[in-house]
């Protein structure tokens, strides 16, 4: 009898960690698996660090999902989507500042070559987030995409309509 | 029947850090949390009526809003942390560029006044953020603050 109450109490503090283990952590194939699930294209590669990274698609557009805070190229504690547009388009230093003085989560800026970038970083430190903020990132960051492809498509056109 | 030692028992019953409930968009437990990160947390209303939560960083202030809300002000899904530092119209839109292009989890703009900001948003839908991640994150933006005012130092 003593051993089934001893047994009982194990697993009373064994479960919580078994809950906490079910939170999302900066993994690549976890990652991988959770932006199938909401309807992307991922695929597992390596970026030029040598850290995991993930070439990713929603909407037919390509994006990057990077890895940081990594030890020995893995248990990183943070992802960034990462996605670059064409050059060429009017989206320039002012857009860029426009765009970022009213848009959430999203951050907006021109890379090296001038080509619109908007990074979206979330911070899978320690234990991780909970599945279901995880699911609201991704959630944030598909809204974030559509809406600065959007944004720059329009401004291309306009910019075209008036030269 | 064996039974395991009274120490193991002790050292498993002590075991784990308590399981803290998690940060959700509510003025008093986002100030609950900072505080119990050390943070010095007042409260404060906009001009426009909106409750917010205000602090310092080194010498830096900064202030906390919800956002995400619903239209009565509740059901909020997200913080906004935001500081403010004077322009004086000197601060260029192409070397905030450069801070946004460098840089991780801040987002950095100038207003219309020429002053700059840097910024970050927190997640906290749909249940919340584990109570260790948003005290990370209040980690990552006392780094941010700092950091960004050195940049504009910089010039």
């Amino acid at each position: 009898m003593r051993f089934l109450c001893l047994a009982a109490a194990i697993t009373a503090i064994i479960a919580p960690t078994a809950a906490s283990a079910q939170r999302i952590i900066a993994a690549p194939a976890e990652i991988e698996l959770r932006l199938k699930a909401a309807g992307m294209d991922a695929v597992e590669q390596t970026d030029g660090a040598g850290d995991p990274a993930l070439a990713a698609s929603w909407n037919d557009e390509n994006f990057i999902v990077f890895f940081y805070g990594c030890s020995g190229h893995r248990d990183c504690r943070s992802i960034q989507f990462h996605y670059v547009g064409a050059d060429g388009t009017p989206f320039d230093a002012d857009a860029a500042n426009t765009w970022n003085s009213i848009v959430m989560f999203g951050r907006a800026s021109l890379d090296k070559s001038g080509r619109p970038t908007l990074d979206m970083d979330v911070d899978l430190d320690g234990e991780g987030a909970p599945p279901s903020l995880f699911a609201d990132e991704i959630d944030k960051w598909k809204m974030l995409l559509d809406g600065f492809i959007s944004a720059n498509a329009k401004a291309a056109a306009e910019q075209r309509a008036g030269s | 029947m064996r039974f395991l030692p009274t120490g193991i028992i002790a050292v498993l019953l002590v075991a784990g850090p308590a399981q803290a409930a998690p940060v959700t968009a509510s003025l008093g437990v986002v100030k609950a949390a900072m505080a119990d990160a050390g943070f010095t947390v007042t409260e404060d209303t906009t001009p426009d009526g909106y409750h917010e939560l205000q602090s310092v960083m080194g010498n830096d202030k900064f202030w906390v809003s919800l956002q995400a809300c619903s239209d009565n002000g509740t059901g909020c899904d997200a913080v906004e942390f935001e500081a403010a530092f004077k322009g004086d119209n000197a601060i260029t839109a192409a070397r905030i560029n450069q801070w946004n292009a460098e840089n991780r989890y801040g987002t950095a703009y100038i207003d219309e006044d020429g002053d700059a900001h840097i910024k970050m948003e927190t997640d906290l839908a749909p249940a919340g953020m584990p109570a260790d991640l948003f005290r990370h994150q209040l980690r990552i933006w006392g780094t941010l603050i700092l950091s960004f005012e050195n940049f504009l130092n910089r010039r």
